[in-house]
């Protein structure tokens, strides 16, 4: 109780005490305040841009193995041989429905592609919308949400309904306040009912968001546009059993596809395996090295403002002596007047850490209304901005705190 | 207030240097990447082990007893904070091999230190 009645009163001394000294806490607080400021930025844009490539990833399907013409990065490393790559063909329907049939390490096999589309509704239109054509097992494969709506049926993908699911910014651009559930939109000349929309998802690192999609049954879209040509971008998605690792998955699948094209030993794939991970490996590395510079540039501001505490600490006991002096006679122990310039140093610093974490907050606000990518200041930043500021708070006010304890009272007094 | 002034032995001395150096460095990693990556709380005791270990070393400077038990009981702490996270990392174990030597040095000079703040 003693204890504590001491501590709060070290604290209200130290109040007193910035109180005075105004414009100089001010200066002296600079550097904690900058130095906590760029680091909870950095880790707060590179948390935010890490949980963005995750959701991201886990939407697209982290254990999703697509079958391409293209692949997402130089297949062997080194050059990018598009000239190789050119010639090959498009994965087809048929081959999709027997790697569905073979495969015993797959769960899901969805056979998709993609083409350009104007929405229209009513006197409302949206230009270059993405039209996904899909089989019925795509729910499985990909993670999404709908905020209306339903889901296609079995029979729906399998007779070629003219249905649709649409992204929330489509829906949003053609029915305004309208419930767009049992409406019809027209899409290449043709009528389309609404069945479904998407749960608003936003910026998608990985550009796959479904907030501009209309998503539609394969077999409907075989009938607006053709769907295993080039330019429509037709690819298998394969999602691995669980249990099973995404290598196995891929061995099983090269060789279906291999037999399936009745390629010879020895004669080089003329299909793509792509994983999702081979894109957010490297950005993850790139955040991280990110991380790393943003810490470097705040560690050394903090390290700065530190010395700038104690070298104001310093100012502070010198400043302070006689009266320290005349505490020390009245009885004060040392450990009360080391408290009370450690109380002084830790609010000093705490104050700075304080601001830069106002400052941080200010610019998430900012950032959010220029960007829409969902930047958080999470508790775990928070509380570690508020440590940082502590700790350096203790560090750099021990030693004048220290010197303060240990003088002799007469020679105190008389130092005036 | 009279205090006993004891000449400072000169490897307390360099050992005293070396320790703040070293407390610089680790005060600069307590927000290191690498730091937040092994738990979420660990660079709050983290930062706290770093804190007392600084300050043990001003107390050392001084050649006062609680200085060379609060660096002891630090170090026992962060190899025991290290054991528990499974961190025997090439960078941990040197830093636990070269603060029980610290330890030791200490202890020994335990005798010719002052009690008292």
């Amino acid at each position: 109780m003693l204890f504590l009645t001491l501590l709060k009163e070290s604290v209200l001394f130290a109040f007193h005490a910035l109180r005075v000294n105004r414009l100089r806490t001010m200066l002296s607080l600079l550097g904690i305040t900058i130095g906590i400021f760029a680091i909870i930025a950095v880790f707060t844009a590179v948390d935010s841009m890490a949980n963005k490539i995750r959701s991201s990833v886990k939407s697209l399907g982290d254990n999703v193995v697509f079958v391409q013409k293209w692949p997402w990065v130089p297949e062997g490393g080194g050059e990018y041989a598009w000239w190789k790559y050119l010639n090959r063909p498009v994965p087809k329907i048929a081959e999709s429905d027997e790697v569905r049939r073979r495969l015993l390490t797959a769960e899901a096999v969805v056979y998709n592609a993609n083409s350009r589309a104007t929405v229209y509704y009513k006197t409302s239109f949206i230009e270059n919308a993405s039209l996904v054509g899909t089989t019925f097992e795509y729910n499985k494969v990909k993670t999404f949400d709908l905020s209306a709506g339903r889901y296609f049926t079995q029979q729906e993908c399998g007779v070629g309904s003219s249905v649709a699911i649409i992204g929330s910014s489509i829906a949003a651009g053609v029915f305004h306040d309208e419930d767009p559930i049992g409406k019809q939109i027209k899409i290449l000349g043709r009528k389309v009912t609404v069945i479904g929309v998407f749960k608003e998802e936003g910026e998608s690192m990985m550009g796959n968001s479904n907030d501009n999609n209309v998503l539609i049954p394969l077999n409907f879209a075989r009938t607006v546009m053709e769907v295993e040509k080039d330019e429509v971008d037709p690819f298998i998605m394969v999602k691995v059993k669980e249990n099973v690792s995404t290598a196995d998955l891929k061995d099983e699948l090269t060789g279906v596809m291999r037999s399936l094209r009745r390629l010879k030993p020895g004669e080089e794939n003329n299909f793509s395996l792509n994983e999702v991970s081979v894109l957010s490996g490297p950005m993850e590395s790139v955040f991280g090295v990110i991380g790393t510079v943003g810490w470097i540039i705040g560690a050394f501001s903090i390290l700065v403002g530190g010395f700038g505490i104690a070298n104001i600490m310093f100012v502070s006991v010198r400043e302070r002596t006689s009266q320290i002096g005349i505490q020390k006679s009245l009885g004060a122990k040392s450990w009360f007047i080391l408290m009370q310039f450690l109380a002084e140093s830790v609010v000093l610093c705490l104050f700075g850490g304080i601001i830069g974490l106002l400052l941080d907050w200010v610019l998430v606000l900012i950032a959010n209304r220029f960007i829409d990518f969902g930047f958080v200041l999470s508790f775990n930043n928070i509380s570690l901005g508020l440590t940082i500021s502590i700790l350096i708070g203790i560090i750099s006010g021990f030693i004048p705190a220290y010197s303060a304890a240990q003088l002799d009272p007469v020679e105190a007094i008389r130092s005036n | 207030m009279a205090h006993v002034i004891r000449k400072r032995p000169r490897i307390i001395s360099i050992l005293g240097v070396v320790g703040f150096i070293v407390s610089a460095g680790q005060i600069i990693a307590i927000s290191a990447p690498s730091i937040r990556d092994v738990a979420s709380w660990y660079p709050i005791v983290y930062g706290m082990i770093i804190s007392l270990r600084f300050i043990s070393i001003v107390g050392v400077w001084h050649m006062k007893k609680w200085g060379a038990e609060l660096f002891t009981y630090v170090t026992i702490i962060k190899i025991l904070a290290q054991t528990l996270l499974n961190d025997f990392g090439m960078v941990s174990r040197g830093d636990a091999i070269i603060s029980i030597v610290f330890s030791i040095v200490l202890m020994s000079f335990y005798k010719r230190m002052d009690r008292g703040l």
